[in-house]
């Protein structure tokens, strides 16, 4: 009996934490794509896989995909 | 010919003979090695970094700029070291601060070689970037959004139009 003024305590604080709610309210995320206008051009493309070649060669060792470069030869235009 | 003017003649061949080769002995052939292309070490030193660039693209911590640079997507994370269990490695932000000098570089090389501006060969290489980047890679749009890669929607540029060529009979 000698506790019993802390345990009602804690009991009314264990009560209490029951009534308290937290809200945490996100709006909504929305990822709208964007859209880009791409204008390649082509000689400056070649320039810069040229010198960027070594990701090519860095990239299987992560077993990345590459880009398939051979062509079906039978969609293939001589 | 008298014995007496054996050795005068063999003192005028030399003297006639010696001053080129004491010239030679002067003065080298000045061999002009050609200038070292500064393409060689830029491309050395971002192979260097491309891994740790690459792994951390895909760690969602740096991202592309359609402007060809490379950016640190969350401000915050610039201190952080690129290996967390080195203290003395480089921090996101200096990584990212060294390719893009070195890109810098590139970009006024290429534009000199090209007749362009290094800006428009730097957006060529953001074209590039973000052809070949993975879906989940960032990339900063032109209002200074992040986006991911997969939410980028590409359309090429049309070409103007052109006239249909002469057909041939």
């Amino acid at each position: 009996m000698k506790h019993a003024p802390t345990v009602a305590q804690a009991a009314l604080l264990t009560g209490l934490c029951g009534c308290l709610s937290h809200r945490v309210e996100t709006a909504p995320i929305e990822v709208r794509p964007i859209h880009v206008i791409v204008d390649v051009n082509v000689r400056v493309q070649r320039e810069l896989d040229e010198f960027f070649d070594f990701e090519q060669q860095v990239d299987p060792a992560k077993g990345k995909a590459q880009p398939d470069t051979k062509q079906d030869p039978e969609t293939r235009k001589d | 010919m008298s014995p007496m003017m054996i050795p005068c003649l063999i003192a005028s061949a030399a003297l006639l003979l010696a001053p080129p080769v004491a010239a030679q002995q002067r003065d080298p052939p000045a061999k002009q090695d050609p200038a070292p292309d500064p393409r060689i070490e830029l491309k050395q030193r971002m192979k260097d970094r491309y891994a740790a660039l690459e792994t951390l693209r895909d760690a969602g911590k740096v991202g592309e700029s359609f402007a060809g640079l490379a950016e640190v997507v969350k401000a915050s994370d610039a201190q952080d070291k690129v290996d967390p269990k080195d203290q003395k490695s480089l921090s996101l932000g200096d990584l990212v601060s060294a390719e893009n000098k070195d890109r810098q570089r590139l970009y006024d090389l290429l534009a000199k070689d090209l007749k362009l501006t290094a800006e428009e060969v730097g957006k060529q290489n953001g074209i590039r970037i973000l052809q070949k980047a993975d879906d989940d890679h960032w990339f900063k749009a032109a209002d200074g959004r992040w986006v991911q890669c997969k939410n980028v929607r590409q359309e090429e540029k049309k070409p103007p139009s052109e006239p249909p060529p002469p057909v041939r009979r």
